[in-house]
């Protein structure tokens, strides 16, 4: 699947009339230049099973497109990107954001539905992650009945999550698809800054400006309230350098207000060596800096040496760091890709202690910041020599490729401090056995050599898999430990009390450890609608008879392809399965489940039933005839669990009502007496 | 016998339902569910390996690609306990499990 950005990038390379450097790519699309080579191998592989010409390469050039290839692009990606492709849900709720902080006009479920052209649960869904999402900036989600829903909140913090937004999603609003703003201004205002750093002989980074550009014109168009500054606030900006030239050319075009936020992030981008521009609040700085470095140490087990010097230079950071995420100025880090590649390990660390930090300060942090904290890290455990690494993991199944890919999601959900390395089949496997700590199998491993490190668990981890998993890989610090102090505790109760009260406490101790692994399976198990929620009155179809199951399965898939939660090719996979396998979908007499798997093209979870009223044989050479085909869209292995549980119930204990319902509300009154 | 495992094409639907089923005909046979006892699962055919548990229940239709792995319960109806029960319970005798 392509996403946005390959599309993207296909509509530039298929409107330039020179060849584009993989430079020049990152820069218009705005994302790193490897993530531009791995565009490109999608793109290629796309294309070659469309029978189109590949993206050539030329040494020195760059990149260019067959024009065939261009014709066959152009006429419909640049316009029709929003019909080709569907955003993730990430991209929604950011597009979704933004349109609500520009506030032209309150928006209804309605309007993102045929925005995006999705159903109206997955809006529902994305509101529900939007307020949490923003809640946390101290942005609250209202609805006002027959206008529909818009973002309340104070200017600050308004502008800067639109900022962070803008600087982390660049290649989701570099078509102006939205009408965010005009692109005149935004020419006009690139033109300005170029003069201004002529001006001031600096030069700022070309991705900053855009984005700052881009945010002035949203501001003009959309008639934003300003920030008003405090008076101390105002007078630091009014003696900087910045002032007198922001005002020599913006004054034509923006009111005072916005010529002190426009200083305030030119300032910003020098804020290194400036430091006019620094919080001054002590306390709250220390407490953050303290925060932080437990949070590292607790989540690395790392037992720093030199915790001062490294708590004097995050202090530092986090002077002028405050004032950023206060304004949502940005600040480029030009390592930043480097660093997320190097110090992985560390980077992660600090991504989450800076998710942790956000709900502190009510403000968002960006990967730029992210990539400084983790520097500041990195170069501590470098001057003390210490190496911070995962243990590296191998897997091995019979294939190399399905099983693992799933126990991979669950091993990486379950176990965040260990890197896998690679997934490879049996014959594989001592290619490279030697450089990793440990192997995890799904098959039994004969090799002596390697029996100490290796761990032989289900396919789909089960309660033991993962408590034993658990404890190695998560407690193996704490771990010897605490089976010492159980065993101290129930001798020492044993003896002076009795063998009775010793074995209760055991069982508690025992209890209470066994709910700290349950707690990750709870994660897991979110969010998973009833079975009401999902077979709703439009996916219940009703037909006197079809003319062979092939008819069957599309028309009782027909409802999940309309609204786009399947695509066409899970009902062929469904189909190819059935040759291969024989009609095993038939799971009782009269009931089909038609499903495949997440990867044959699902996109979210969705059922749908067909009733017949002539029954119809799923198999060729034998008897396996069928009056209600059920179809599941699963997109994951869990989210569907509990509504199949429920329509599992409901097949068992109520056969011979379901096969009786003549109308949509029959059904669904069954179906609604199971959802509990 | 120690573990029983339910089988499907895609490993996410109907196995999943055998799944609770067995867990809830071995309690009704009294036979303890969970850590270090009897343990139940279910996956996917492709995820399937000899000897992968000492007994895999599936539909009718699975049986052929299924056998392989080893001891196998075929179920005509997955929807019907009655059929689940006696069959289970059979085996389980056999292994003096029960």
């Amino acid at each position: 699947m392509l996403d946005y950005k390959d599309y993207y990038m296909l509509s530039l390379l298929s409107h330039s009339y020179q060849p584009l450097s993989v430079d020049d790519l990152s820069r218009m699309v705005g994302v790193s230049r490897r993530s531009i080579y791995y565009s490109l191998n999608k793109i290629n592989d796309f294309l070659e099973s469309h029978d189109i010409p590949k993206i050539e390469n030329h040494r020195d050039e760059g990149l260019s497109l067959f024009d065939d290839t261009k014709s066959f692009f152009k006429y419909d990606m640049h316009q029709d990107l929003s019909e080709v492709y569907v955003y993730t849900q990430k991209e929604r709720i950011a597009i979704e954001i933004v349109l609500f902080l520009i506030n032209q006009k309150q928006l209804g479920i309605i309007d993102f539905e045929e925005l995006f052209l999705v159903s109206r649960n997955t809006v529902l869904s994305d509101m529900k992650e939007l307020r949490k999402e923003i809640i946390r900036f101290h942005l609250t989600l209202e609805y006002d009945n027959g206008n529909g829903y818009y973002i309340a909140g104070s200017p600050i913090r308004t502008r800067s999550v639109l900022l962070y937004i803008y600087s982390s999603y660049t290649y989701l609003f570099k078509i102006n698809r939205f009408d965010l703003y005009d692109e005149e201004l935004v020419d006009t205002v690139l033109m300005k800054f170029k003069e201004i750093e002529e001006a001031l002989s600096v030069s700022y980074v070309i991705e900053t400006k855009e984005t700052l550009a881009k945010m002035l014109a949203t501001v003009k168009k959309n008639t934003l309230n300003p920030i008003i500054f405090q008076e101390e606030d105002k007078k630091i900006l009014e003696e900087s350098l910045e002032f007198m030239i922001v005002k020599q050319f913006f004054s034509d075009l923006f009111d005072v207000e916005e010529i002190h936020y426009i200083t305030l992030h030119l300032m910003g981008l020098r804020v290194h060596t400036s430091h006019e521009l620094e919080s001054q609040d002590d306390a709250y700085i220390k407490k953050l800096v303290n925060f932080m470095v437990k949070r590292f140490k607790d989540l690395t087990l790392i037992d720093l040496q030199d915790e001062q010097v490294l708590c004097e230079g995050l202090y530092f950071h986090m002077k002028s760091a405050l004032i950023r995420y206060k304004y949502g100025i940005i600040y480029e880090n030009e390592l930043k890709e480097d660093l997320k590649e190097q110090y992985k390990a560390i980077y992660q660390i600090s991504e989450r202690i800076a998710k942790e930090m956000e709900d502190m300060i009510g403000h968002p942090i960006n990967e730029n910041d992210i990539a400084y904290m983790a520097m500041h890290f990195g170069a501590h455990l470098k001057r003390e020599r210490s190496e911070l690494t995962f243990p590296k993991v191998l897997l091995v199944c019979l294939n190399g490729v399905a099983t693992s890919k799933m126990l991979r999601k669950e091993l990486e959900f379950l176990l965040e401090h260990i890197e896998i390395i690679d997934a490879v089949s049996l014959d594989e496997v001592e290619v490279y056995a030697d450089q990793v700590d440990y192997i995890i199998t799904t098959i039994p491993l004969d090799l002596k050599d390697y029996e100490q490190k290796t761990i032989f668990v289900s396919p789909l981890l089960t309660s033991i898999d993962r408590d034993r998993l658990y404890k190695i890989f998560n407690n193996v610090h704490q771990g010897m430990e605490f089976e010492v102090l159980k065993k101290n505790i129930v001798e020492k109760l044993e003896k002076n009390y009795s063998h009775e009260l010793a074995k209760d406490v055991w069982h508690i101790i025992e209890k209470e450890f066994q709910k700290k692994s349950n707690k990750l399976q709870f994660v897991r198990g979110k969010d998973q609608p009833m079975l009401n929620e999902v077979i709703t009155e439009d996916k219940i179809l009703f037909k006197d008879h079809v003319k062979d199951y092939k008819e069957a399965i599309y028309e009782s898939g027909k409802p999940l392809l309309d609204e786009g939660i399947i695509e066409e090719r899970y009902l062929e996979k469904v189909i190819s399965n059935i040759h291969e396998m024989g009609p095993y979908i038939v799971v009782a007499p009269n009931i089909a489940i038609s499903h495949a798997r997440p990867e044959d093209g699902v996109h979210e979870l969705g059922m749908s039933m067909l009733m017949l009223n002539e029954a119809v044989n799923f198999s060729e050479d034998k008897d396996r005839y069928v009056k209600l085909v059920v179809t599941l869209a699963a997109p994951d292995e869990e989210s569907h669990l509990k509504a199949l549980g429920q329509l599992s119930e409901l097949f068992m204990n109520s056969m011979e009502e379901i096969m009786n319902c003549k109308t949509k509300d029959d059904v669904l009154k069954l179906i609604n007496q199971y959802s509990i | 016998m120690k573990k029983i495992i339910a089988i499907c094409g895609s490993g996410l639907g109907s196995s999943f339902m055998v799944e609770m089923n067995i867990k809830n005909t071995l309690k009704e046979l009294g036979v303890a569910v969970g850590l270090g006892d009897m343990e139940v699962d279910h996956m996917d055919l492709g995820s399937a390996y000899p000897g992968v548990a000492d007994l895999i229940v599936c539909g009718k239709d699975l049986e052929d690609n299924v056998e392989r792995f080893g001891e196998t319960l075929v179920l005509n109806n997955i929807f019907d306990k009655a059929e689940l029960k006696t069959k289970l319970e059979t085996v389980l005798k056999e292994k003096g499990v029960i």
